[in-house]
């Protein structure tokens, strides 16, 4: 299927707007540019309204103003009714035509800020080469929908390059398992012929157990084991799920958390530092203070080095002429005097000798309190020499112990700074979030892991029984004439209710085979790195693992190209599974993507627009000169969207 | 015979100057946080008036700290300045004239200090003060 | 109601699960018709039970020839 026109009116920006996508070329290649708020997006938006009846891709502005065009609404009379329309005209690969309509009517009161809503009606219209035309309404309409763009996995056929980050998550993964489920119409079989045909089974089973009690003590004990078989896969699908969800959150933590440091870690290295840090700056102030010390004590000295230096030359100058010490002892001189005996001979002192003693004592003491105070200033002035000559040998041991300590808080500083700085724009409650979140998913996961292998072996187990129990069931309804027809109902209804069980299965199996080796053709084929990647595995559930050429999967951890690639890879795949036939519409295709693979995703876009149609939405910056140059020559039409003055209308310029 | 004093004194005026050496972490009293005493910062008062061969006799006296107080080393000091700038040791027989010298000297030198705290950033005094002693030590002739 | 093709896919498997019961595989095939073309709904035991006769019918009569 291919949108041959859009044709839109009342909705939005767009008062009357058609846009016609002409294939005029080999490849089916539409592009739209246009700047924030000039309506591009809205054009994404209402293929949504129009197929979904909502508008998933509403900018925060879009969602105050009502769905009908301003302008419109400040022309209508006061009560006037007034519609919106979006009608996509499609071309099927059967060249069948079918037009999707969505209308809804407003009322447009003067004193009232948003029209009110009167109703919407859907509706679609089949016409096919012979000129036959069906028409659908509302609920046969939206069934219609379903088959060719199924709501579940849309955003894998209307992409937001913004929104890659949504892409291949677990919800995502179970809606393509049931949209597969559905389009391949293993629904059908499933809630429809197994359900009903099993019901029947068990009807005649009851039947059959009314004509004698050894066939209904038979069937209770089958139809209990075949109870707890379906509860037991119930259960299984509950454990996948479970499995699944927390798979996918172990990646997402792991994604979110990559690059981003083990905030704990850090935080337990910063504590370790800050004390290390406290510690050392206790010690650095230590020695500062002793340092003050040792500058303010022998600062003075110092200072005073001239005074010192001079007494001790005049201390010297004195004990060279011997007039220091004092050579007569005074303390001798006053014990005589006082004992009126010489303390030497022992001869008591005379009047004369008396005078001579007293005079001499006189004389002595004016000049010994002189020679008695140098000599008693002698040492200190000594110590204080010797004092001096220590001071650079200290001060610069000291001042050396102090660089070195800070040089070790300025070291400390540094790792708490780069510490600080990994940690910057991380909010660490959320990091611890994510890590206690692993953890409990990492748990949530093993203990699924391993209540599904319990259960797996307890299903085979059931089975077993069933069989048994089957065996016997079916001996003993054997047993009854009466119970022939019956017997051969019930056993061509089992029959065939284990070929339909079967064919579920081996459908679902080929789908995800098939889808599996579309994706990796056409993600291989056009990956720009090629030996970066080894192989993708899509399981059961749908989940994918890209396989890193080192052996992991590395789906959480590829940029944005790469994912945007292998969406669009595994949404072509997903195009060949009957049913699945739509364009890809592209909203800001290269919003996330680096500039070094803007080129790259520009030539995967200009190879799948050969076999697929293509309608891409550029702002004009992602539209670069690189683009540009590859995309011009192989779109078939490029529309420029003008919002015109008065910021109500967007207009629509062929370039 | 000259009396002995008992106390050294200071300008009454100087106490304020004093007080403001609790400005720079090395010269604060210890009663402020610090960890001089008095005596001590009378004693680098009385360097810094030496160094700059300052003295200024005191208007008005107040005691500041007991003679007692001063150990051998800081009389070493005190009487090594009044011999300097008497120029004789003769000096050191009056008691009273030594500390009448250094208790001029402190004077000048207060004023000298704490202008020189205040003239300077904050925090830089000290390596001011590291830098001039080095100079100092650098001139000396040590044997 | 709309045309909806039966998926080639899901006839190919069945006829691939029933190679050795013809009758089961047009039983099989036969409902899941019934189910896409007329949706049916109330009236389905009805039917269901009554294709039932109708094969184990053939399926006796291809047994006896």
């Amino acid at each position: 299927m291919r949108i041959e026109r859009i044709a839109l009116k009342n909705y939005r920006q767009f008062k009357n707007t058609e846009v016609l996508f002409n294939k005029k070329l080999e490849s089916d290649l539409h592009i739209f540019i246009g700047k924030n708020g000039t309506g591009k997006t809205n054009i994404l938006n209402a293929i949504n309204w129009c197929l979904y009846r909502d508008e998933p891709h509403l900018s925060k502005d879009s969602h105050q103003l009502p769905i009908l065009n301003l302008k419109c609404i400040e022309d209508a009379k006061d009560g006037e009714d007034k519609e919106v329309i979006v009608e996509i005209h499609t071309k099927t690969g059967e060249n069948k035509y079918i037009m999707f309509k969505r209308r809804a009517v407003y009322r447009v009161y003067k004193g009232e800020e948003q029209p009110i809503h009167q109703y919407t009606k859907f509706e679609v219209i089949a016409n096919d080469e012979k000129g036959n035309t069906e028409i659908f309404e509302d609920e046969e309409a939206n069934s219609y929908v379903e088959r060719f763009v199924p709501k579940a996995i849309r955003e894998f056929f209307f992409f937001d390059g913004e929104r890659l980050d949504t892409y291949f998550r677990e919800t995502t993964a179970q809606n393509i398992r049931h949209a597969i489920f559905v389009i391949s119409q293993v629904e059908l079989l499933d809630s429809r012929v197994e359900k009903r045909l099993n019901k029947i089974l068990r009807e005649l089973r009851k039947e059959a157990g009314k004509i004698s009690p050894e066939i209904e003590e038979t069937r209770k004990r089958l139809e209990e084991e075949e109870d707890k078989l379906k509860i037991i896969k119930e259960r299984i699908e509950g454990y996948k799920k479970q499995i699944a969800i927390s798979k996918t959150i172990i990646g997402e933590c792991n994604r979110k958390l990559r690059g981003v440091p083990d905030v704990s870690d850090l935080e337990d290295e910063r504590l370790r530092l800050k004390t290390r840090k406290k510690h050392t700056k206790k010690l650095l102030d230590e020695k500062v203070k002793v340092k003050q010390n040792l500058l303010f004590e022998y600062g003075i000295n110092i200072i005073m080095w001239p005074a010192i230096e001079m007494s001790i030359e005049k201390i010297s100058e004195k004990r060279k002429n011997k007039e220091i010490p004092p050579t007569i002892n005074k303390s001798l001189l006053d014990s005589i005097l006082k004992n009126k005996v010489c303390s030497i001979c022992g001869t008591p002192l005379d009047n004369k000798t008396e005078k001579n003693v007293t005079n001499l004592l006189k004389e002595i003491k004016l000049s010994s309190s002189v020679a008695q105070q140098l000599l008693s200033i002698e040492n200190p002035l000594y110590l204080l020499k010797e004092k001096i000559k220590q001071f650079e040998e200290k001060i610069k041991g000291l001042t050396h112990e102090i660089i070195n300590y800070e040089n070790e808080l300025e070291d400390l500083e540094k790792k708490m700074g780069k510490i600080d700085k990994s940690l910057s724009g991380y909010n660490s409650e959320k990091i611890k979030g994510l890590h206690s979140d692993l953890k409990k998913f990492q748990d949530v996961h093993d203990d699924s892991l391993e209540l599904l292998g319990r259960s797996k072996n307890k299903k085979n187990e059931i089975k077993e029984n069933i069989k048994i129990h089957k065996k016997i069931y079916d001996e003993e309804i054997k047993k009854e004439e009466k119970a022939r027809i019956l017997r051969k109902e019930i056993d061509f209804c089992g029959k065939s209710l284990n070929v339909v069980e079967k064919t579920k299965e081996d459908i679902m199996n080929e789908n995800r085979e098939i889808i599996e080796a579309e994706t990796k053709k056409l993600f291989f084929k056009l990956i720009w790195k090629k030996e970066t990647f080894q192989d993708i595995n899509i399981n059961d559930n749908y989940d994918i693992n890209l396989i890193h050429s080192m052996g992991y999967d590395c789906l959480g951890s590829i940029g944005a190209a790469e994912r945007e690639l292998l969406a669009l890879s595994f949404t072509l795949a997903l195009h060949t599974i009957s049913g699945f036939d739509s364009p890809i519409l592209i909203d800001t295709p290269v919003a996330r993507v680096s500039d070094e693979h803007r080129v790259n995703l520009g030539n995967v876009f200009s190879e799948v627009s050969n076999i697929k149609q293509m309608i891409l939405l550029f702002t004009p910056a992602e539209y670069s000169e690189d683009i540009s140059k590859l995309l011009d020559i192989k779109s078939s039409n490029r529309f420029l969207c003008k919002l015109l003055p008065d910021e109500n209308e967007t207009k629509l310029e062929v370039i | 015979m000259s009396r002995v004093p008992d106390r050294i004194n200071i300008d009454k005026k100087d106490r304020e100057l004093y007080n403001k050496l609790d400005h720079e972490e090395m010269l604060r009293h210890k009663d402020k946080g610090g960890r001089r005493t008095r005596k001590e910062q009378f004693l680098i008062a009385m360097a810094i008036g030496f160094r700059n061969k300052i003295r200024r006799p005191l208007e008005s006296k107040e005691g500041w700290f007991l003679i007692k107080d001063l150990k051998l080393e800081d009389e070493a000091l005190i009487d090594s300045i009044a011999v300097y700038s008497t120029h004789s040791v003769d000096v050191l027989s009056n008691r009273e004239e030594v500390f009448k010298i250094v208790e001029e000297y402190a004077h000048a030198g207060i004023r000298l200090l704490v202008d020189k705290i205040f003239s300077i950033s904050h925090g830089s005094f000290e390596k001011q003060f590291e830098n001039e002693l080095n100079n100092m030590y650098s001139e000396m002739r040590l044997s | 109601m709309i045309d909806f093709r039966i998926n080639e896919q899901i006839i190919r498997w069945v006829r691939e699960n029933c190679k050795n019961n013809k009758i089961i595989e047009e039983f099989i095939i036969d409902l899941i018709y019934e189910e896409a073309e007329h949706s049916i709904k109330g009236n389905w035991r009805e039917i269901y039970k009554k294709k039932i006769k109708k094969y184990l019918k053939e399926q006796s009569e291809s047994d006896e020839n």
